[in-house]
């Protein structure tokens, strides 16, 4: 391979990676405060199509990465009235979120875009990894890899040096605990599904902004549980969680590059390759404990 | 006259069916230490989680340092300088004991957490009051008492000046109780004011300036600890004279079950069973005598099957039943009250009719067609008619069993156990947790189940149970038996030596 193939192969794996960088944060961040975020999926594809819409019409990349933002805090709400205040079981409320994100992103979809305008276009610049940039590593990656860069070492040292962070790591332990000193554990957790929403959504809008450069049904196509995967294989810690999305990133990369070589090997198999390596990480790790309380409701208060 | 540090007035509680606090006057002094006793269920602790902020009373005011004061979160209650110890503790096994104390707290470096701060003033806590905690090690690494002393240091870190403690001793060895009192009477003597919510009246009579006794959630007074004696504070308690007369001793008959030489290695490569031999005979207890955690967890569970011996025999009328599955155990006629009622005993999530039959639903006249079909009328008639032998009180058999009480909880099991006439019952920790009236009732039906022929192994930390009902008495320590003794006039002072591990032979 020449340099600029192993450049082109680094910039394709942190493509891959960002998305799953976003998600996994904000599986971990749900997680650490005491609710299993497995909607992560549907609010992924929520963030993709908002992101898609947003940019395509106001012709602005950026405007599209702000409406993923706002959609995102819109998932995080419902999850949490569901998850939080009814409170309804985590796991169940997640995947009912899921099937309800597919079918009405493929709605809007369709109502919205008319045929051959779902690209978005070369006027929208947020894709950094065009020829303008070529030979120039630090140049082409995505702004937004830099934001998810920046965000896992923020939420690292947010968790495990500060004193919000160690209320929030108490709230994934023991809400009782958390209670008694005095906490409002419903509030606090809508409060933490909003962000995880948030992060969601950006997962969703860095796929389909600064990689896919469009939107079809499910584009995600299960992503988000990679992402949640990442968080199991990188014990719930920030940084560890995010060099597992690289590994993951890494593996659909080179699927992708596996497949343009071309040899006669059907590329479904080469396209099955994240998720075996997914498959194969959670199988290696064994049991791993995270936060004791992930999943359970709080009925206290 | 001395003005009381804390007053409560008119408090009132209501749960859904139950009147928990009935209008409770209750005053505490600056500086002492206040016992509040009474039977599991009497109200204390309704009354001291109103204080903690946990409750809203429906009626009432309490009066702190002479101003009126609402505590409606716990929040508000640690403001005030009132900090409460809960019986189950209120800790993070994944985090270290210092930021279990810091938790919720405001750091003086906000928004950083720290923590070398915190360290420095929890070492400087923990040296004034004599409660020795490592602040660095995580509390899932810390024993119980360690762990109760982290919530020490938490209520003492926030300034409280009044701690309340729920029964403290209920999850501490006895020496681990021992260095509680110390750490009691060092807090006295700094000046902190320490209520003490416990239904042990040798405690009570131990450590207390004062003692309030409530019963059914009222006040029935309160005496000045040095002038009353155990006698009158147990009659206050339980509304008449509870006078435990150990049972008329039985000789025993023939040999039922035989335990030969049984070792258990626990998954941690610690020895937990050396060495152990015995036998169970017709018509008699055995009362295995010990603190918790030398070894009795898990011969209980080799005697019923629920975990195959290292090395060793268990005989069971002559049969060869080592490494037989629970399952055969019971079929052979072993009944097993559990240590964990609520985990291993009962489901809570059933009705009592349904946990009545857990062992027996296979069987006619329950069932037919080797269980494919249910007899729902026998089921119910069988319930009835335990519920009335065994005084389970509910509001039915349909009732789920995490709605009853302890006591009630504890028949059920004792019912299913004992209405299938076993051959040998093992009852580990029959009454803990129980209250005066339903210890004595699980004693008499033990005894009456011994008197028709069982042989009954009973493994109990409580020295008091163990003289009650055995005919011989084993001593526990570190997984040995340390000595046999006979359960008529037993040597007291001997039994203490050897559960402590002293003193084997000579």
């Amino acid at each position: 391979m020449t340099d600029q193939a192993v450049l082109q192969f680094g910039l394709a794996v942190l493509r891959a990676a960002t998305p799953l960088a976003f998600c996994a944060l904000g599986v971990l961040l749900a997680e650490r405060a005491g609710v299993l975020n497995i909607a992560v999926e549907g609010m992924m594809l929520c963030g993709s199509l908002a992101a898609v819409l947003t940019a395509v019409l106001t012709q602005n990349a950026w405007l599209g990465v702000v409406a993923a933002v706002v959609v995102g805090a819109v998932t995080g709400l419902v999850l949490g009235a569901l998850v939080v205040l009814l409170p309804a079981d985590q796991v169940v409320s997640g995947i009912a979120f899921n099937i309800t994100a597919q079918g009405l992103t493929s709605f809007i979809y369709k109502i919205t875009v008319i045929r051959g305008v779902q690209l978005i276009g070369p006027a929208t610049l947020i894709s950094l990894a065009g020829p303008a940039a070529r030979g120039n590593f630090l140049a082409s990656i995505s702004p937004l890899t830099y934001v998810a860069l920046v965000l896992t070492c923020l939420a690292w040292v947010f968790l495990f040096r500060t004193g919000p962070g160690l209320l929030w790591r108490s709230l994934g332990e023991s809400a009782r605990a958390s209670h008694a000193s005095g906490m409002n554990v419903r509030r606090a957790r809508m409060a933490v599904l909003v962000l995880s929403g948030v992060l969601c959504a950006l997962g969703g809008a860095s796929l389909t902004l600064a990689w896919v450069r469009s939107f079809t049904d499910n584009i995600t196509m299960g992503r988000g549980f990679i992402a949640l995967a990442a968080v199991y294989f990188g014990r719930w810690n920030p940084l560890l969680a995010v060099l597992s999305c690289l590994l993951f990133g890494a593996g659909e990369a080179l699927a992708f590059r596996a497949q343009a070589l071309g040899s006669g090997i059907n590329p479904f198999y080469y396209l099955m390759l994240p998720y075996v390596l997914t498959l194969l990480a959670v199988g290696l790790m064994g049991r791993a404990v995270g936060p004791k309380e992930a999943g359970k409701p709080y009925l206290g208060g | 006259m001395v003005t009381s540090l804390l007053v409560m007035k008119g408090i009132v509680k209501r749960f859904p069916g139950l009147l928990a606090n009935d209008n409770i006057d209750f005053e505490v002094a600056p500086g002492e230490v206040h016992a509040l006793l009474g039977e599991n269920g009497a109200g204390k602790s309704t009354l001291m989680n109103i204080l903690s902020g946990l409750y809203v009373p429906d009626a009432g005011e309490i009066l702190l340092r002479g101003k009126r004061v609402t505590i409606t979160s716990p929040k508000e209650a640690i403001e005030l300088g009132i900090g409460m110890v809960h019986q189950h503790f209120m800790l993070i096994p994944a985090m270290t004991a210092a930021e279990n104390i810091i938790l919720g707290l405001r750091s003086p470096k906000e928004p950083w957490l720290g923590l070398a701060e915190a360290e420095t003033r929890i070492r400087a806590l923990s040296e004034r009051y004599g409660l020795s905690v490592n602040p660095r090690t995580k509390v899932s690494e810390l024993s119980v008492g360690e762990q109760q002393r982290v919530e020490l240091l938490k209520a003492l870190y926030r300034d409280a000046d009044l701690l309340i403690l729920d029964e403290p001793t209920a999850v501490l060895t006895p020496e681990e109780a021992e260095s509680l009192f110390a750490i009691i009477h060092r807090l006295a003597g700094e000046g902190a004011t320490v209520i003490f919510i416990s239904h042990k009246l040798k405690e009570v009579m131990r450590i207390s300036d004062r003692v309030t006794i409530l019963r059914h959630g009222r006040i029935i007074g309160t005496v000045v600890t040095a002038e009353a004696t155990s006698a009158q504070l147990a009659t206050m308690m339980v509304g008449r004279e509870v006078l435990f007369e150990a049972f008329p001793k039985s000789g025993g008959g023939s040999t039922v079950m035989a335990v030969k030489n049984v070792t258990y290695v626990t998954a941690e490569g610690k020895k937990a069973l050396e060495g152990v031999s015995f036998d169970l005979r017709e018509s008699e207890v055995v009362g295995i005598a010990g603190v918790d955690g030398n070894g009795q967890s898990q011969l209980a569970r080799i005697v019923t099957g629920l975990l195959p011996p290292a090395s060793g025999r268990i005989e069971l009328l002559g049969q060869d039943m080592t490494g037989k599955t629970a399952d055969c155990f019971i079929r052979a006629g072993v009944a097993h009250i559990p240590e964990d009622r609520n985990k291993m005993g009962l489901s809570g999530d059933m009705s009592i009719a349904e946990n009545l039959v857990f062992k027996s639903i296979d069987q006619p006249p329950f069932s037919s067609l080797k269980g494919f079909r249910l007899h729902h009328a026998q089921v119910r008639e069988h319930a009835l008619k335990l519920a009335g032998e065994y005084d389970i009180r509910s509001a039915g058999v349909n009732t789920f069993c995490r709605n009853l009480s302890g006591g009630n909880r504890q028949k059920v099991i004792l019912a299913r156990e004992l209405s299938q006439t076993p051959v040998v019952l093992v009852a580990v920790h029959p009454t803990r947790g129980l209250d005066v009236g339903a210890t004595d009732f699980i004693h008499r039906q033990i005894i009456d189940a011994r008197d028709s022929g069982c042989a009954v192994l009973l493994i109990s930390s409580d020295l008091d149970e163990v003289l009650r009902l055995s005919d011989r008495i084993l001593c526990i320590y570190e997984g040995k038996i340390m000595a046999e003794l006979s359960g008529k006039e037993p040597d007291l002072e001997r039994i203490g030596l050897l559960m402590a591990g002293k003193g084997a032979e000579e």
